[in-house]
């Protein structure tokens, strides 16, 4: 009985894996799809979802979510110095942008651009977020150099879950929209 | 789907999965039972009337990928088993009308 | 009215550990049930390739016939109780663990209402949940929330356990109820109420996953509100000798722990005696409960799955394949065995018995995806009528022409297909001998010339490709005597309204 290994699905050049993963992906060396890590994150294969629409609305609403933090952390403070509100501007136009694009089901290179603008908004944001915890910054002492404050927190778990995400659609865990997983038995 | 004539044993309904055979296809088994010596197991007759093909290689592990059994009736009236058949692969005898005609049963040996 | 003092009573103790026992037994047979078929779907057709997730590596022949036993994956027994493929053993634990869930929910239910401990998870007022979210945000902040008066719970894990004890249980019982054949086959509203047997399927899964999430979440939480504690509140009813409790808490999960692993250990060795032991209380309840059920299904046209799925290979035999050529007109039915009169049949004497009676019915096989088909024949129960079982039947055997050492590469065992079931499912209603479906004849796949339905019944017992039905009275002496090829190789139950 033919039994293929799901791997045969990660072959860089077959059509199964550039459909489900997207460029940049397929360009990954070879040595990637078999090496250990690999396996271990995408849980040797074992695991897989075919819930493009529901991904796809996931990441759109976590990248709401950290706009709705941000929003909210303007909204609730007084006498915010200006480069906060530059950056809370640009993190809401940002999201709000990817989290659009996301669901753009006629072109995937422009879902697949929502996607990887909004990892990477999600890292800067991780990475400011767990900074700020552990440094005081000028003119934000209630806000920063401390752990107990829920929107940070809140804005650290939807970018995490985010990249989380992101990271399940390229490892071909999950599927975003518009592609589907093609299992063709 | 195809309706061939006659073989049915409740008279109504003839299985999905056979399909009959033109008349090219039935001489070319013809053929293929004289090139191989064939004869009737109960009673020697070399005689046979060929009646539906089956598709076995999709359904049946044991059997190579394109072959088929044709259903074969011996002639001898006074045969005590008359009802066997021959296993051939479909180069051997389906002829190239049949491959190409919509309404043959689907399936059938394809290439991919 | 006397305020109840929400504490911990020893019954309420009991039972918290008793639930932990039973219910990590119905997650890990759980697993095991879905490593059959590792796969889930929302439509009941359960056509490949429409699944929305794929627990499995495996990838299908598009070129040969190929079954559900084939997709059957081998989970590992950290996982999966037992684990490697042994689907009789996990639904045993499963249904074991089930009755044992249930009792002690129940006696959890009528104790807390007649006590006044229900207090403890019921919302006194909608402002228990603006509390909720005022938890929420504290524990976002990385501390603790202050308790609600009087009581040992914050809001949020207040209403968090009473989601759990009334909604997700409740929903697991149900959503697994009504994947049992013998109760969708009574009650067609009630599967469709959860959108049909796959979409029951689907939420029965998903309750899985909040029941791990909530366990996930629970540990954590007595973890960093100080395990001592709440261990002894757990173990002794009030906050003291708090290392002892430590010490105990994880005595009594090691206690649990050596009695998955002894179930494990004990069913990959031994799985006839678990069979015979858990069966013992499994079929009894089975039969109380479920074999009184009889099926009045009628499934709309519009609702046959265009492609019925299959499961096991058709004889390879060339006295097969001749026969089927020949459309079976040298195909026979012998009926025999403690009879008054035996009888031998072909296809065209079977068909004059009666009009054909059509059923439009779901299909349930032992691994768990379904299908819609229409199925016409004669009912068994002119079969029977016509040889006059003697008094002393008590079974009806099946024999077919399929041999699963030549046929079926995929089960776990060798020899003839043949199934055993009791005489009284012979004159339940839907009850047939099928030879045509579909409105065209039996297919060869779906066992031509004849197969057996019984739509009470999970869908293994529904022998395919027949040539003998025996009216016996003792299955010991057939096969290895636990009533059918998949009873004796895989240990399923023989009675299997679930």
């Amino acid at each position: 009985m033919p039994v293929k290994p799901r791997d045969a699905l990660f072959e860089p050049d077959s059509a199964g894996y550039a459909q489900v993963v997207g460029h940049f992906v397929e360009a990954w060396p070879e040595n990637w799809h078999r090496s250990r890590l690999f396996r271990v994150l995408s849980l040797g294969g074992y695991v897989a979802f075919d819930l493009p629409r529901a991904v796809t609305g996931l990441g759109a609403l976590l990248l709401v979510g950290i706009a709705a933090t941000h929003a909210y952390m303007w909204a609730s403070q007084d006498g915010l110095p200006r480069y906060f509100q530059v950056y809370a501007a640009v993190v809401i136009a940002g999201c709000l942008l990817f989290a659009g694009s996301m669901g753009f089901g006629r072109n995937s290179h422009v879902a697949q651009a929502g996607w990887y603008f909004g990892s990477v908004l999600s890292v800067v944001i991780l990475g400011l977020a767990v900074g700020t915890r552990v440094a005081s910054l000028p003119g934000m002492t209630a806000m920063t150099g401390r752990w107990d404050f829920a929107p940070a927190t809140f804005a650290l778990a939807f970018a995490g879950a985010f990249i989380g995400l992101h990271a399940s659609v390229l490892l071909g865990i999950n599927v975003a929209y518009p592609q589907r997983q093609h299992w063709e038995d | 789907m195809s309706d061939p004539a006659g073989n049915a044993a409740d008279g109504a309904m003839v299985r999905p999965e056979l399909f009959a055979l033109d008349s090219a296809s039935r001489e070319r088994v013809l053929e293929q039972i004289a090139a191989k010596g064939g004869y009737c197991e109960s009673c020697g007759e070399k005689d046979f009337d060929i009646g539906h093909a089956l598709f076995l290689g999709f359904l049946f592990l044991d059997e190579d990928s394109d072959a088929y059994m044709v259903a074969l009736t011996c002639r001898n009236p006074e045969c005590a088993k008359p009802r066997t058949g021959i296993v051939l692969p479909e180069k051997d005898f389906l002829s190239a009308a049949l491959c190409g005609d919509g309404s043959a049963w689907p399936l059938r040996a394809r290439h991919r | 009215m006397t305020e109840t003092v929400l504490d911990y009573p020893a019954w309420l103790r009991i039972d918290h550990w008793l639930n932990v026992l039973f219910l990590t037994l119905l997650l890990r047979s759980g697993i095991e049930i879905l490593s059959t078929h590792p796969k889930l779907y929302w439509h009941d057709d359960s056509k490949p390739g429409t699944e929305w997730a794929r627990f499995t590596t495996k990838k299908m022949p598009t070129d040969r016939l190929y079954d559900t036993l084939d997709e059957e994956e081998d989970y590992s027994p950290l996982i999966s109780l037992p684990g490697h493929k042994k689907l009789g053993m996990g639904r045993h634990w499963h249904f074991i663990a089930v009755i044992g869930w249930i009792l002690v929910g129940l006696s959890y239910y009528l104790l807390l209402f007649a006590t006044g401990q229900w207090h403890r998870y019921w919302p006194q007022s909608w402002a228990t949940f603006a509390e909720a979210w005022n938890d929420i945000i504290t524990y976002m902040t990385f501390n603790l929330p202050p308790l609600l008066p009087n009581e040992p719970l914050d809001a949020i894990q207040k209403l968090t356990y009473a989601g759990v004890i009334f909604l997700l249980a409740p929903f697991q019982i149900l959503t697994g109820a009504a994947q049992s054949p013998a109760i969708e086959a009574r009650f067609p509203w009630f599967v469709r109420l959860w959108g049909g047997r796959q979409c029951a399927r689907s939420l029965h899964f998903l309750g899985l996953v909040a029941f791990l999430i909530f366990i996930a979440i629970h540990v954590s939480m007595v973890f960093f509100w100080g395990w001592g504690q709440l261990n002894a509140s757990m173990i002794f009813g009030s906050v003291r000798n708090v290392a002892w409790a430590t010490v105990c808490s994880f005595l009594i999960i090691g206690a649990i722990v050596a009695i998955h692993v002894a179930a494990t250990v004990w069913s990959l060795r031994r799985p006839a005696q678990v069979r015979r032991i858990l069966g013992a209380v499994i079929t009894r309840a089975r039969l109380i409960l479920l074999r009184p059920l009889d099926s009045r299904q009628n499934y709309p046209e519009r609702m046959l799955s265009d492609e019925h799925r299959v499961n096991g290979k058709p004889p390879c035999s060339t006295r097969y394949k001749v026969m089927a050529v020949h459309n079976f007109v040298d195909w026979r039915l012998r009926v025999g065995g403690l009879v008054e009169q035996p009888a031998t049949l072909d296809l065209a004497a079977i068909r004059a018995m009666a009009e054909p009676e059509g059923q439009r019915v779901l299909h349930n096989c032992v691994q768990g995806w379904s299908s819609i088909g229409e199925w016409k024949g004669i009912p068994l129960a002119l079969v029977a009528d016509l040889v006059r079982p003697l008094p002393q039947a008590r079974f009806v055997c099946f024999l077919t022409m399929q041999d699963n050492s030549r046929d079926e590469p995929s089960s776990q065992g060798e020899g003839q297909f043949y199934e055993v079931m009791d005489l009284e499912l012979v004159y339940k209603p839907q009850t047939i001998l099928a030879y045509e479906m579909n409105g065209n004849l039996l297919p060869i796949k779906h066992g031509a010339p004849l197969r057996l339905r019984v739509e009470t019944q999970v869908g293994f017992k529904m022998a395919k490709w027949i040539y003998q039905i025996e009216f016996i009275d003792d299955l010991r002496g057939i096969g290895y005597g636990l009533g059918g090829w998949r009873e004796d190789n895989i240990h399923y139950d023989k009675d299997v309204e679930i």
